[in-house]
């Protein structure tokens, strides 16, 4: 069954994976990305909120985080540089004329929260979890 | 011979025994090391990357020969094949002459 929720997901990763620098968007993968993938891009909803919006529908505060993955040298700039990019492509669909995303149910795309997170193994890597809260509306029972 | 000299003197026979690896600064001194790179996985966040570990072990004089201090750019080689050229992240002497050197791939 397609949801919206899927949805969602769905255009993120096509979004993120129209980002030059990005080599891999993918959706949830709890697989280890290997050197050649990076730099990676990796969805996950770890939780929402329903709450009623009138007797016959619903709306949902969808929390999304969006993890980036780099190997550079210069980990720390690079990954900087790619959430500025991330915000930057988020920022131009939430104006999409078919609703944000380009998606009719989303009401708004809110909380922008960043945190960054460098590692020194074998590789430079660099990290970034990106929160947003995606609202969007269905009937009741629906997702 | 004390036991000083006699775990100098095996810590020598075992570097020259195992290393198949020369290190070499940018001043082109060089030295035999016990290499090895193995595989690790990076947990970051809610996923994981794969990496390694690169580190070598070499006498603890010769580091001091070498003039090896955090920072140091130094390439590993095996014979006339080249490994890599690695950054010294860590250096962690054993205490009896044998000193860890923990690396990142300069690139």
């Amino acid at each position: 069954m397609h949801t919206v929720e899927q949805s969602i997901v769905d255009a993120l990763v096509a979004l993120l994976q129209e980002l030059p620098p990005i080599e891999t968007a993918v959706d949830g993968r709890v697989t280890p990305f290997s050197p050649t993938e990076l730099p990676a891009a990796n969805v996950f909803t770890p939780k929402t909120e329903v709450n009623p919006a009138g007797a016959v529908q619903t709306d949902h505060d969808l929390a999304v985080s969006i993890v980036l993955y780099v190997a550079e040298r210069t980990a720390q700039k690079v990954i900087r540089s790619l959430v500025a990019q991330v915000y930057a492509a988020v920022g131009e669909a939430e104006q999409d004329p078919a609703g944000p995303l380009g998606i009719p149910n989303i009401i708004s795309i809110n909380d922008p929260a960043k945190a960054v997170k460098c590692i020194q193994q074998g590789d430079f890597i660099g990290s970034a979890q990106i929160a947003l809260t995606i609202t969007y509306r269905t009937p009741r029972w629906q997702m | 011979m004390s036991f000083t000299d006699r775990i100098a003197r095996c810590n020598g026979a075992v570097v020259s025994r195992f290393a198949e690896h020369a290190v070499t600064v940018s001043s082109g001194e060089s030295a035999a090391i016990v290499y090895d790179e193995p595989s690790k996985l990076a947990e970051v966040y809610e996923g994981q990357v794969e990496t390694s570990s690169p580190a070598g072990s070499l006498g603890s004089a010769e580091v001091t020969r070498l003039g090896i201090i955090h920072g140091t750019r130094l390439s590993i080689s095996k014979g006339t094949l080249l490994v890599g050229d690695f950054e010294v992240v860590g250096i962690e002497p054993d205490g009896t002459g044998i000193t860890r050197l923990i690396l990142t791939k300069d690139f």
